[in-house]
């Protein structure tokens, strides 16, 4: 069903929404970045006037893109696996965190104004951190969690933003797989409720949610959707790069083309690794010990020994990453890192999951010192190809 | 939920001295109800730890048939894998897993088995070779080519002499280098093929299944030469190495091309594997 939101409704509905969600929502800083921030914490200082002069929702007064991608909620940069202290004839007593490192405690989280770019993105990082041999800890923060889409009538970066090559936005669409999207319509928000879940979210809200026409609702959130595309300036040749990843990387045209760009990429990347902590489908990791008995730097405090497994985000562009203990390094070559990156998003994931991974924010381009991106490389290996 | 990520303890039973820099460790879970609960395959791996110094895959190098105990053959590369050598009967490791998929094994019973090994690369083969030599009526003709830096590199030397005592199995071992006392072959494990009876233009080995590992450009030079002498890249499984960081296919590590090693392998037949373009 569609219901309409009033715009001076949504710090009301965020702070009745806390009561039971860890409400997630896109706010603004003294800066002007915009990051996910935890409800709770922003309206400690000021409640309903400063959530409201903070939040950056709408997709047309005020599109805007988060800072990092909202994979971090479920998947933090850093995290403790277990901690372990020695409990006498060489054992440890090992402890897992149980979510007590949650800033969200023990309720579900409630992502509330998420772009459809990134949407998609958390679909395919659940699926792979759920599907086959779950992640406890990113199931655990992922639990019960719900997504409430901001979808985008102009794109926040119109410089970067080819969500609508990739096929991930700017607007969902009935079919996909989705609770709710809000679209920003006059002094608030079309309520497009998609799912039963979503009904379910919105049933005891009729404060909050006026029911809408359907048939007039339908009509003008097509007229959007239209108006939506024709806003997105930037667009590449999507299918055409799959297309041309699918072939031999060392035969033919491709073997000709993409060798070169690889080469380019790697010699002009810094290796600063920005592009895949900011990718919102990037999900490496490593994970090291840190201890107070054999770490040269720790900020444990000496006494019985104890220590703690952690996992950080890692990347394939840094030259460690394959690096074996006996030094053998299948990725010594940069060239081979430049070729992994583009690949697993462009040849091998489509494979494995039916799609690319590369779902078209465009924040590997505008987070990149040398302008390297996956929007660039796209271009590059399209050259020539029909619009 | 099961979390994947948390290792038990289990005590070392025993320590081996297998060379200068490698280690056989005989383990057993302290917890009766993990070490019930623990059953693994041929070829599969495991996660571990030495709390405080980390974590590395290593594959289980003694037979899953041996329900008493689980083997571990470590050779001090790193400072972690330092660490664990320097450990002693009764000390604890932590441990998770197993991990892969693993060795056909009734998939290739009544053929004969050509087993190619480098340096440590024997020990993920050793559980096999010890299921097959334990039920070797079920095969035909067993064939061990070993080969290794110096002499002193070599592993399970006594299993070597025992194994190839048993009837219908050869033992062919080479090195690198020779040192005094030496009076073995001199050169590259795939200089054994002819001994083993595996020449180029001598036919198809249709009957013959070969098990290869060891380091990187070992086994894409030893799978070559395997196929120019008569075998379907079907017929050759080898098992590669990578650096892990989970075992479950999360971390990305292990990943060559699109497949994950610590999921998808680490044994995969030369079909999958021989067209991909990067190192091993
Ligand atoms: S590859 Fe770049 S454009 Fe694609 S999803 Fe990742 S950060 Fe966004
Ligand atoms: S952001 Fe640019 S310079 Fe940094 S690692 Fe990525 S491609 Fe290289
Ligand atoms: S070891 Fe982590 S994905 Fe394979």
């Amino acid at each position: 069903m569609y219901y309409y939101l009033r715009r001076e409704k949504l710090a009301g509905l965020l702070l009745h929404l806390s009561k039971e969600w860890s409400v997630l929502a896109p706010f603004r800083n003294s800066y002007g970045d915009v990051t996910l921030e935890n409800l709770d914490s922003v309206a400690e200082n000021g409640r309903a006037e400063e959530i409201a002069s903070r939040l950056a929702l709408g997709g047309r007064t005020d599109s805007a893109q988060l800072l990092s991608p909202p994979k971090e909620v479920f998947f933090p940069q850093s995290e403790i696996l277990f901690q372990f202290s020695e409990k006498g004839n060489g054992e440890f007593a090992i402890e897992q965190p149980e979510g007590k490192d949650d800033p969200s405690g023990n309720k579900p989280k409630l992502l509330f104004g998420i772009k459809p770019c990134d949407y998609h993105a958390l679909l395919m990082t659940g699926r792979f951190f759920l599907e086959d041999n779950t992640d406890f800890y990113y199931s655990t923060r992922a639990n019960g969690s719900m997504v409430i889409i901001d979808s985008c009538i102009v794109p926040p970066e119109p410089e970067a933003c080819f969500c609508s090559s990739a096929g991930t936005g700017p607007l969902m669409k009935r079919g996909d797989e989705y609770d709710i999207q809000l679209v920003e319509e006059g002094n608030g928000f079309i309520v497009d409720v998609a799912s039963s879940r979503g009904e379910d979210f919105v049933s005891g809200l009729e404060n909050f949610f006026k029911i809408a026409d359907e048939k007039e609702t339908a009509r003008r959130l097509e007229e959007i959707r239209k108006e939506a595309v024709g806003n997105v300036e930037l667009k590449v040749d999507f299918k055409g790069a799959l297309e041309i990843m699918k072939e031999s990387p060392e035969e033919g045209e491709t073997g000709e083309r993409l060798p070169a760009i690889y080469r380019e990429i790697a010699d002009r990347c810094i290796y600063c690794g920005a592009c895949l902590y900011l990718c919102p489908t990037c999900t490496c990791f490593n994970v090291y010990d840190n201890s107070n008995f054999c770490s040269v730097l720790t900020l444990l405090e000496e006494g019985e020994r104890a220590g703690e497994r952690v996992r950080v985000w890692d990347g394939c562009v840094f030259s460690g990453y394959s690096r074996e203990a006996s030094g053998h390094n299948p990725r010594d070559d940069a060239y081979k890192r430049a070729e992994r990156r583009y690949e697993h998003k462009l040849r091998y994931d489509p494979v494995v999951y039916g799609r690319s991974t590369c779902v078209g924010c465009g924040r590997c381009l505008t987070g990149c010192p040398v302008d390297i991106g996956m929007l660039k490389f796209i271009e590059e290996v399209t050259v020539g190809n029909e619009e | 939920m099961r979390n994947d990520y948390i290792p038990y303890p289990a005590r070392i039973v025993s320590a081996r001295d297998e060379t200068y820099d490698t280690k056989t460790f005989r383990l057993k879970f302290t917890e009766p109800s993990v070490a019930e609960d623990f059953n693994f395959k041929q070829g599969q791996f495991l996660e571990v730890s030495l709390l405080g110094r980390g974590e590395a895959p290593i594959s289980i190098c003694s037979s899953p048939l041996e329900r008493e105990y689980f083997e571990l053959n470590i050779r001090s590369v790193g400072s972690l894998t330092g660490a664990i050598c320097r450990l002693k009967e009764g000390d604890i490791l932590y441990v998770r897993g197993p991990y892969g998929n693993s060795f056909p094994f009734k998939e290739v019973k009544g053929r004969d088995l050509v087993f190619i090994a480098g340096g440590i690369g024997l020990a993920p083969l050793r559980g096999l070779i010890q299921m097959v030599l334990k039920n070797k009526k079920d095969f035909g003709n067993v064939s061990i080519l070993y080969g290794a830096k110096s002499p002193e590199d070599l592993c399970f030397r006594d299993e070597l002499e025992q194994w190839s005592e048993v009837e219908g199995t050869s033992v062919y071992q080479t090195v690198d280098r020779a040192s005094d006392g030496w009076n073995g072959r001199v050169g590259l494990v795939t200089e054994l093929y002819e001994a083993a009876g595996i020449e180029e233009g001598a036919g198809e080995m249709s009957n013959t299944t070969a098990f290869l590992c060891g380091p990187p450009v070992m086994i894409r030079f030893a799978a070559r030469k395997l196929k120019a002498c008569g075998f379907k890249p079907g017929n050759i499984y080898v098992t590669l190495e990578r650096y892990m960081k989970c075992g479950i296919g999360k971390c990305g590590h292990c990943n060559i091309g699109g497949v994950f090693v610590c999921v998808d392998g680490p044994v995969f037949s030369w079909e999958h594997v021989e067209g991909f373009t990067e190192d091993f």
